[in-house]
């Protein structure tokens, strides 16, 4: 089962994107700050699959902050940082970085919540094709080097 | 003194007693208590001194536009010729008009041939003898001595030179009055200038001083709109211009105002209409009335920055012409200079108060713009799952969501638009605590009841008062104020809910001279000080945070923008007030306000 990790510091967001991501049939996990974000990403017994975060926590780059983190836990983890609307720069930020996508929170007349999750359908679907495609090379050169 | 053409040769006698006599009067001139007592008297001497039949002296008034009888002497006095003298206003036949138009003086010995066309108020006048009360050829006649005799020649050469001595002396001392008036008009405007802080009420007052001292008949006042570049209406004596106060305008270059603002030059007219720059756009009082127009320019460091204008009805009489003379266009450029430096005042006391807030502005509208969209991006969450929940299909289809699935998801919208409404209003608070609509009032009273108001029915806090019985008052907006004593209560009951203490609430009077907090915007001349104090036994605040505390955004609580205490900062220095935390961490909170008190206080 795909495995999302949602960081975002109100408690009202946390839960309705838990509860949205949930009903696709996605485990998800919650974290309330960028460190406890960072912390839930280095502790996980497995690499989250995906990782869902909120761009501004107090801070405009803790989003950037959790994206590192998730990557450098796991390379091929899949990560979609929330935006501010109107804040392209910085969504850009995050892409050239490695973000699979960026969402923002407030695009005018868009359910972001239906957009978010066929976003994460796609990132979902990038990392089983990333992993397979490193499961053949592994079974071609013989080794395994990746987490299951 | 005038050149008196007609009346060269010896003053009328080189007798010790005359000399006495002249001398007395000369001294009259400056002792007497007021100018009608010294012209009453001068009468009664110049009919003695000529021998004449009576005598009387009018005055040129530019509120009645005429001659006013100011003093009357002599044989067939009533009260009704007194009251008839100069009643009728086409006096152009008159030998005083004629003195009071042409500035010269008029002595003839058979009146009836003199001026065929003479029709004598009492049937007896034979000769006449008038001179005009005046300073300077060119100057406005300021009224008219009229002597009259039953018997032919009755004057002399003269008698004429000593009576116009008289009306000299007598015009001396009107010019001193007109320029006692003045000078007293813009001592008071000076003080009253730098006094007051509220400019609209600045406004006022300086259109109020410049038509009542000055007795323009009316006068309005123009500021330049930094953002339209148009002089718009800010202060008005004239009845039909005061609907439009703020409203009424004029670009810079229209009409005669405007070409004052564009200029910086004043326009002084007799009939506006007669100016090929005048438009009539906004007016005081109709351009068939309008008798003289006189308007200059308000200057500022940073330039013209408004227009004073005042203008005087039409003369009832043809030959009286109600012009502004060049003394009124100095008087009212000195005052415009007044005013100008009072704008600059206000304007350097409006940034001092405004540059921390608008250091803050980025930031402001970033964290609003965050933390609205952080809630209406939760509520859309609450409505993608109801819309989830409640399914889709037909109209009619009988819903299968159960009240457990849907009650929360109402609960959490409402919620979320509720915390969305509490932003908005910290939001609103904070872009309007600077604008005041102040009221006198008492410190302590505010205080009284905000706490009445404010503070738990029933509370684990209690609750202490002490309030002086010495008056407390300030100009302050009782509703605004309000708001921040009831921030600082709040805080305090908040942050002592969990373990209980106490709240006390002193109010007392503080002597001029630096009050207990530190004032950043202090207006001049205090005379002393409201002090508001909240003392509580809560956690305190920290010595890193006591400055920061008042910060935009600074918040230990979860709820709202943390703009609490950025509000009330704001609204106590808009009232030209400070605030500060003076507790001991550990020990409790202790938040000062001062308020200056009324200047009248």
């Amino acid at each position: 089962m795909c495995r999302i990790l949602v960081v975002d510091d109100e408690e009202e967001v946390r839960s309705a994107l838990a509860r949205r991501l949930e009903r696709e049939g996605y485990k998800v996990e919650t974290a309330g700050s960028e460190l406890e974000g960072l912390a839930a990403i280095k502790e996980a017994d497995r690499p989250f699959d995906l990782v869902v975060t909120d761009m501004n926590m107090g801070d405009p780059n803790s989003g950037v902050r959790i994206l590192e983190g998730a990557v450098e836990r796991d390379v091929f983890t899949e990560v979609i940082v929330l935006t501010a609307y109107g804040n392209v720069s910085n969504a850009v930020e995050t892409m050239k970085r490695g973000a699979f996508d960026y969402v923002e929170k407030n695009l005018p007349g868009v359910d972001v919540f239906e957009l978010l999750v066929i976003k994460v359908e796609q990132a979902a679907q990038r990392r089983r094709h990333s992993l397979q495609m490193v499961r053949r090379l592994e079974t071609f050169g013989g080794r395994r080097s990746v987490p299951s | 003194m005038r050149d008196t053409t007609t009346s060269e040769g010896p003053p009328a006698s080189h007798e010790p007693t005359e000399l006495a006599r002249l001398a007395r009067l000369s001294r009259a001139a400056v002792s007497a208590r007021t100018t009608a007592e010294l012209v009453a008297r001068y009468v009664s001497e110049a009919v003695e001194v000529t021998g004449a039949t009576r005598g009387f002296a009018a005055l040129a008034e530019a509120e009645v536009g005429g001659l006013v009888l100011l003093a009357a002497d002599g044989e067939g006095w009533t009260l009704e010729a007194r009251k008839r003298r100069l009643a009728e206003r086409d006096g152009s036949a008159t030998i005083t008009s004629r003195v009071a138009i042409t500035g010269k003086p008029v002595r003839v010995g058979q009146v009836e041939h003199a001026f065929p066309d003479y029709q004598p108020f009492f049937p007896d006048i034979r000769s006449v003898l008038a001179v005009p009360i005046a300073l300077e050829p060119d100057e406005r006649v300021r009224g008219v001595v009229n002597l009259e005799s039953n018997r032919c020649d009755a004057f002399s050469e003269s008698d004429e030179a000593f009576v116009q001595a008289l009306a000299d002396l007598a015009a001396l001392r009107l010019a001193m009055d007109d320029l006692h008036d003045r000078e007293a008009a813009l001592v008071q405007m000076g003080k009253e200038l730098s006094r007051t802080s509220d400019p609209q009420a600045l406004m006022h007052r300086v259109v109020a001083i410049a038509q009542e001292v000055l007795r323009f008949e009316e006068s309005s006042l123009f500021l330049l709109d930094p953002g339209s570049r148009r002089l718009v209406l800010a202060a008005t004596r004239g009845q039909a211009l005061s609907p439009q106060v703020k409203r009424a305008a004029y670009a810079l270059g229209e009409g005669l105002t405007g070409w004052v603002g564009e200029h910086g030059q004043a326009i002084r007219v007799r009939d506006p209409r007669t100016d090929p720059r005048h438009k009539g756009l906004h007016q005081e009082i109709s351009e068939e009335e309008t008798g003289a127009f006189l308007a200059v320019p308000i200057r500022s460091s940073a330039g013209v920055v408004g227009v004073l204008r005042v203008l005087r009805r039409k003369s009832t009489s043809p030959w009286f012409p109600n012009d502004f003379t060049l003394a009124d266009e100095e008087v009212l450029a000195t005052i415009a200079s007044q005013v100008g430096a009072a704008v600059d005042n206000a304007q350097l006391t409006e940034r001092l108060l405004q540059s921390e807030r608008m250091a803050a502005w980025g930031e402001m509208s970033a964290m609003s713009s965050h933390m609205i969209g952080n809630r209406v991006f939760a509520i859309k969450g609450e409505l993608n799952e109801l819309e989830h929940v409640v399914g889709r299909g037909a109209a009619d289809d009988p819903l299968k969501a159960t009240r457990g699935q849907i009650a929360p998801l109402l609960e959490g919208m409402k919620r979320g638009i509720f915390r969305l409404e509490e932003l908005l209003a910290e939001f609103r608070d904070f872009v309007r605590a600077t604008a005041l609509t102040p009221t006198p009032v008492d410190a302590t009273e505010v205080t009284r009841s905000v706490v009445e108001e404010i503070f738990p029915k029933r509370s684990v806090v209690t609750l202490e008062t002490s309030y002086t019985e010495e008056p407390l008052p300030v100009v302050a907006d009782a509703v605004k104020l309000k708001r921040a004593l009831s921030e600082i209560i709040e805080n305090s009951v908040t942050f002592q809910e969990a373990g209980g203490g106490s709240l006390r609430v002193e109010t007392r009077r503080l002597p001029s001279g630096p009050p207990s907090v530190p004032i950043p915007v202090q207006k001049p001349g205090v005379p002393g000080w409201a002090e508001i104090r909240f003392i509580d036994e809560g956690p305190g605040v920290p010595v890193a945070d006591k400055e920061r505390i008042f910060r935009p955004f600074f918040t230990s609580r979860a709820r709202g923008m943390g703009l609490g205490l950025a509000i009330v900062k704001g609204i106590v220095e808009a009232h030209h007030g400070g605030i500060a935390e003076t507790g001991v961490e550990g020990r409790g909170a202790c938040f000062v306000i001062v308020l200056p008190l009324r200047d009248d206080a």
